[in-house]
């Protein structure tokens, strides 16, 4: 049998010199779990910029629509006022005719045949039938 | 003296995996505020865009209810009305389309 020296083998194990070999194994693993994340964020980060990218060109051609929109309710304006001007032309004509219609015969047989009548809004309004082409 | 110098070196590195850690982290939220101030700004730009989608709606039913009025509706009442008061030489109808300008003469 051999013989075994206890006491120096519990000295040299808790030496201050035997502390790095677990300390430097600690750090390897700290290090990798590090390295493991610092890619994950590196992959991240690229998506994102990817994303950024396209949200640019949205934002681009968002920026471009909104901009053609409001050009064409610019041009659009003047044939808005034409066409409240001609709606208020023949609103007051056509407000004139009911009013007449209580009084006159004739005038009412036109409100009855284009079935005119007032809205709530106080605006008269021909029916839907009343598109279509008087019969000569 | 070679496992100090071993543990020594996989201490650093580890330090300065951390610190690369840290400012890869800072990289990425700063990232994500980007995109989330994008996002934000895409919202605003749709909605804008919404709005003068409705705007050119409305404008394109005030234009067709007129045009409907002027070309078809509008002509044939005044045409029908010229015709009662040639017909019937009705002074009360003549009276009206005169104010809007209109004189109905017999062909």
């Amino acid at each position: 049998m051999e013989d075994y020296n206890i006491e120096d083998f519990n000295l040299k194990s808790s030496g201050p010199e035997n502390v790095h070999l677990p300390l430097a194994l600690l750090a390897l693993a700290f290090s990798i779990f590090l390295f493991a994340q610092i890619s994950s964020l590196g992959q991240n980060g690229r998506s994102m910029k990817w994303q950024a990218e396209n949200l640019d060109r949205q934002i681009g051609s968002l920026v471009e629509s909104e901009k053609n929109l409001g050009n064409l309710v610019k041009q659009r304006e003047s044939l808005v006022e034409q066409s409240q001007q001609v709606q208020a032309r023949y609103t007051e004509m056509l407000t004139d005719l009911i009013k007449l219609a209580e009084t006159d015969a004739d005038a009412r047989a036109v409100v009855d045949k284009y079935k005119i009548q007032r809205q709530q809004n106080q605006q008269p309004a021909p029916a839907a039938g009343a598109t279509s082409q008087p019969t000569p | 003296m070679p496992q100090q110098l071993i543990s020594t070196a996989t201490c650093s590195v580890a330090v300065l995996l951390g610190l690369w850690f840290l400012v890869s982290n800072w990289s990425n939220q700063s990232l994500q505020r980007g995109l989330q101030n994008q996002q934000d700004e895409i919202q605003a730009r749709q909605l804008s865009i919404q709005s003068q989608q409705q705007q050119l709606q409305a404008q394109q039913q005030l234009i067709d209810s007129a045009s409907q009025l002027a070309n078809q509706v509008g002509p044939s009442v005044i045409r029908d009305l010229m015709s009662l008061q040639l017909q019937n030489k009705n002074q009360k109808i003549a009276t009206l389309l005169k104010k809007y300008g209109i004189e109905a003469k017999a062909n």
